[in-house]
């Protein structure tokens, strides 16, 4: 018969040793720091490094777009500049050559030669081809992810051949600058008609709630699973390897030893999401976005945190018990990384087609389903109500079943010393009963 | 009533016997010795005594229950190798394994008292394990098994590693949980100790029971074939004496197992040394010990043997 007093008295001090660790006090920290300096960093680094001028060769073999490119790249370089006269972007400085006479691959080992020697950061080609059906630009450079430069090229290189194109036709300048001029795409949610029947206006569609809400949902979710179920290794290693584990059994069942170490960290994490959830509902608020995030979605985000809690930190603790040393322990975690790693290698395309087949069926993998549901769940168009129950209905046996071995394992893995186990061996403790 | 009562238990792991059909009994309110080689199965016993490991085949009792009902809250377990939370206060590791025990807290609270003053430990209440000496942390686990007032005690190797001040302590402790109505259980492979301190003893070998009886009883049954010397010449006078079947050279005193007369043997020694000490004995633990453990011997005939 199973002991809850004992379990809970495992809980409480494991959930007591955590949270009053300096390693619980500094992740609290740590992540959302982590969090703001990786939204803050690259920003002020992209904007140093775009200070910089940029030298840019240009061979015009259409002869006529030369001069008009130089002129965009004037009014551009200008708009780069503050009031104050402090650089805020980056510069293109154009220069023309012409080939005088040198084959087409001469000039351009010559001006690759310019490239690596730093004098100039890319040069380009405008072929005469440029008017023709199928009008390519070649650009060339070694820095090939800086992106800036490339971008602007297409778009002006390719306005400004549609207004020579436009030009060929006899067209009124006037109108022409109509015809090429930008167009203002508004996105919008759905309309909805009230009871009176009075329709109301759709919304603009606001880039924090349709992506940036659901991408916090879902990394807190991940970072929250994995920082506080991943420890349960550690701990139950160094039980085993200090013979602490032969004392608290006995006292406790291998059942109500793990028991209680899972409901202690499953303590941690849900004092953890609270904390985190807090602070970024405070901090939506504060900004206008209180209602970025339902109370239903913050239930089944503690839900489905629960049950991920379950599955990780059955895993966890179930290897560290089946481990003798730390190398060990690191090879049979490699595998179940992956597993836990899955949803971050597909949650982008999840995240452009929720409501995809992929997404559908990825949702539902019990492994992947509290990320992934999670992210779902805070995206448009939302899961319907059957794959959200079907997701916890999965989920929840999987956790059951994870619980269960994990629990097989744990008692005999935990007194074996020597060698560590492998999965086949894991696999017959879990049989073997 | 039997505080602990085991009924033909056998435990294998994979193709190696463990315990060979071991039965033993073990009366409430004694001291018992289990003694025996390492990796004769004598902790493998304990382990199963707790109930942390499970026998293939037989039935353990401990103050009447087994199995998944087996009596933990009332028996206290310190293993050979100790387990102690490093970074734990002594205070709070104490409570943690009280109220693991099922100890009310307020219970908890003056056995530690009793016992911190006891062993002279109280001043590192508030102090992490960490900051224990190899003596005091083994005191602290010694309290760590009592804290929740056992009626049964099984201590495996409590007194290895100890200076002869710490052991002397922990061997007053025993005593003193016996005094206070536990029933104690301890492996130990200090024979000395054994003799000294346990009403029965035990011995294992290659997982059967060899031996199981109070010292009399054992010493009774190996003979008084068995004297000590102390001689001028010391180990080199028993060189090529006839009847001389074994010898345990303790330095200056010789343990001599005979084949022949103690008074012949005697009269032949006196003519080649000055001899200073000269007691005919029953064998001690340790020889009979020795005895048993010879590499090769055959458990199953020396359990015939001590039967």
């Amino acid at each position: 018969m199973i002991s809850w007093g004992k379990v809970w008295t495992v809980a409480a001090t494991e959930f007591q040793h955590a949270i009053r660790s300096k390693a619980f006090i500094i992740g609290i920290l740590l992540m959302p720091a982590l969090a703001g300096l990786s939204a803050v960093i690259p920003k002020f680094a992209g904007d140093e490094v775009d200070k910089l001028e940029r030298h840019v060769a240009v061979v015009d073999e259409t002869g006529r777009l030369y001069p008009m490119l130089s002129l965009v790249a004037d009014q551009w370089n200008a708009a780069q500049l503050n009031k104050d006269g402090s650089v805020k972007g980056p510069r293109f400085r154009l220069q023309e050559v012409k080939a005088a006479g040198r084959q087409p691959d001469d000039l351009r080992v010559e001006l690759s030669d310019r490239v690596r020697e730093k004098e100039l950061f890319a040069f380009v080609e405008l072929p005469k081809a440029l008017f023709e059906d199928a009008p390519r630009l070649r650009y060339y450079t070694d820095s090939p992810t800086f992106q800036p430069l490339p971008r602007w090229l297409d778009e002006v290189v390719g306005r400004l051949v549609i207004a020579e194109r436009l030009r060929n036709t006899n067209v009124d300048p006037q109108t022409m600058l109509a015809l090429v001029r930008d167009m203002q795409l508004d996105r919008l949610g759905l309309l909805t008609r009230a009871g009176d029947g009075r329709v109301a206006p759709a919304k603009v569609s606001d880039p924090i709630r349709s992506f940036v809400t659901p991408m916090v949902m879902m990394m807190l979710m991940f970072l929250i699973v994995i920082s506080t179920a991943s420890p349960l290794l550690n701990s139950v290693m160094e039980e085993k390897m200090t013979r602490i584990s032969e004392v608290l059994l006995g006292s406790l069942s291998p059942f109500e030893l793990m028991a209680g170490k899972l409901l202690g960290v499953i303590g941690v994490s849900i004092v953890l999401s609270a904390l985190y959830l807090s602070g970024a509902y405070t901090f939506a608020v504060y900004h206008g976005y209180g209602d970025a995030v339902t109370a239903v979605q913050i239930v089944w985000f503690v839900v489905y945190l629960i049950l991920a809690m379950m599955i990780y930190g059955s895993l966890f603790i179930a290897i560290g018990a089946a481990a003798t040393d730390l190398k060990d322990a690191q090879a049979l975690m490699t595998p179940c990384m992956l597993l836990f790693m899955s949803p971050v290698f597909i949650w982008m395309p999840v995240l452009r087609a929720p409501g995809s087949t992929m997404a559908i069926v990825a949702s539902l993998v019990p492994f992947a389903t509290p990320v992934l549901m999670t992210l779902r769940m805070a995206l448009s168009p939302a899961p319907t109500l059957w794959q959200i129950a079907l997701g916890f209905v999965l989920t929840t046996a999987t956790s059951a079943f994870f619980v269960w071995a994990g629990g097989r394992v744990f008692r005999v893995g935990i007194l074996m010393q020597g060698k560590s186990a492998t999965f086949a061996e894991m696999w017959r403790w879990v049989r073997a009963g | 009533m039997a505080a602990i009562d085991i009924s033909g238990v056998t435990k294998t792991f994979g193709s190696h016997l463990a315990v060979d059909d071991l039965s033993l009994s073990v009366d409430e309110g004694s001291i018992y010795g289990f003694i025996g080689p390492n990796g004769s199965g004598k902790t493998t016993t304990l382990r199963m005594i707790m109930n942390i490991l499970l026998p293939d085949r037989g039935e353990i009792h401990v103050l009447g229950r087994s199995g998944s009902a087996a009596a933990r809250d009332d028996v206290g377990y310190l293993p050979e190798e100790r387990g102690l939370y490093r970074k734990m206060s002594v205070g709070r590791l104490l409570e943690y394994y009280g109220a693991l025990k099922g100890a009310k807290a307020a219970d908890v609270e003056r056995e530690m008292t009793f016992w911190l003053d006891r062993l002279d430990l109280a001043k590192w209440r508030h102090h992490k394990i960490e900051a224990l000496s190899k003596g005091m942390s083994q005191k602290v686990q010694l309290i760590a098994t009592v804290i929740a007032r056992p009626r049964v005690v099984i201590l495996d190797e409590p007194f290895s590693g100890l200076d002869p001040v710490n052991a002397n302590v922990l061997r007053e402790s025993v005593l003193e949980l016996r005094q206070r109505g536990s029933t104690i259980v301890f492996s130990t492979h200090d024979m000395g100790v054994a003799e000294e301190m346990c009403d029965r003893i035990f011995m294992i070998f290659k997982g059967r029971k060899v031996l199981d009886g109070t010292l009399d009883e054992i010493q009774a049954r190996y003979g008084h074939d068995t004297v000590r010397v102390r001689t001028a010449a010391g180990r080199a006078a028993l060189d090529g004496e006839p009847g001389v079947e074994a010898v345990s050279d303790y330095g200056n005193l010789q343990e001599v197992r005979l084949t022949t007369d103690p008074q012949a043997f005697l009269a032949r020694l006196i003519e080649r040394t000055p001899v200073f000490h000269f007691e005919v004995t029953r064998p001690s633990l340790h020889d009979i010990f020795v005895r048993i453990a010879q590499p090769g011997a055959d458990a199953g005939q020396i359990a015939e043997v001590g039967r």
